[in-house]
């Protein structure tokens, strides 16, 4: 159980992403994330996951709905 | 230019013990914020891509901070531009952030997942039963999907009956959950419980002892890890 794999290792890193990634302490909103070479972006309270280009086009058009205090959960 | 990579926050102003390097192979050190410190490392790019590698160093980094202090974990891949932005953030949920160490010290987070053993047996028969009924392929799908979610009505009571002994069990051991009650019947049962470090043994073997009495269903624990799910919350429990 310490080592964290009691259920398998597929099943614990199962567990890991879905606390790591949409979990924990947001300080600013977002966090910037890669996969396959994608930048991605996590917006706020709502798990908006978007390309950095994208989610900056909605930002400017105010469409993105940015949280007023952070360390929320999804 | 070169950014932060933040791992946690984290109730001391040092880290007495050596920590595993960081992403890149960076030495993580504290960024001190009155009483509080962040955990972070250099970083010469503006992502970290989400890898099996990169969640477990990330996950690394914490568990080796949880040892010693109260941690609360950041979401993996953020990233400050600079020390001002990051204790910026950090003076500005000060308040928040040292109730959730306080509420948080001492405990982690443990995953547990119910299922039927039958479930992986599902499917072929659903496809046998198709050939003599004649059922088309889109019904078969969304019958297989079904009982794929919600297993067999024998599973269902199974789980159900397991779920309960198990929350019954460790229930005086439990600070806070997140125990699914929305959706129930959804399989594999998941939840996730906040227990003290000195409860884990007790809490495992508790869980074991229900699950080898119960021969259609799969019980599995993971963790312990650092409380991501209960950062934020308000130390009540949260059902789902």
């Amino acid at each position: 159980m310490t080592n964290k794999v009691q259920g398998g290792q597929d099943l614990a890193l199962a567990d890991l992403l879905d606390r790591a990634l949409s979990t924990g302490v947001v300080i600013w909103g977002e966090a910037t994330i890669s996969l396959a070479g994608v930048d991605l972006v996590y917006v706020g309270l709502k798990v908006l996951v978007a390309s950095v280009d994208a989610a900056q086009r909605m930002k400017d058009a105010s469409l993105v709905d940015r949280p007023t205090d952070g360390g929320q959960r999804i | 230019m070169t950014k932060l990579y933040v791992y946690g926050i984290v109730g001391a102003i040092s880290f007495d013990d050596p920590l595993p390097n960081g992403h890149d192979e960076a030495s993580v050190f504290a960024l001190v914020s009155g009483d509080l410190a962040v955990a972070v490392s250099f970083l010469e790019r503006s992502a970290v891509e989400a890898s099996a590698v990169n969640v477990w160093l990330h996950d690394n980094v914490l568990s080796a901070l949880m040892t010693r202090h109260a941690v609360l974990p950041m979401r993996f891949g953020t990233i400050a531009v600079g020390a001002a932005q990051l204790l910026e953030g950090i003076v500005k949920r000060r308040g928040q952030l040292m109730k959730d160490l306080a509420r948080l010290d001492g405990k982690v987070e443990i995953a547990l997942h119910i299922s039927g053993k039958d479930r992986e047996k599902v499917e072929q028969r659903v496809a046998g039963q198709n050939a003599d009924q004649g059922i088309t392929q889109g019904a078969a799908y969304l019958q297989g999907r079904r009982k794929n979610l919600y297993g067999s009505d024998k599973t269902q009571l199974s789980v159900q009956n397991v779920r309960r002994a198990i929350r019954s069990g460790i229930n005086p051991l439990m600070e806070e959950a997140i125990w699914p009650i929305n959706a129930p019947q959804a399989l594999p049962f998941k939840a996730s419980c906040l227990v003290n470090r000195n409860d884990v043994a007790r809490f495992v073997q508790i869980v074991d002892d229900i699950a080898a009495h119960s021969l259609d269903t799969r019980v599995t624990c993971t963790g312990p890890w650092a409380p991501y799910s209960f950062v934020g919350q308000s130390g009540v429990e949260g059902e789902t």
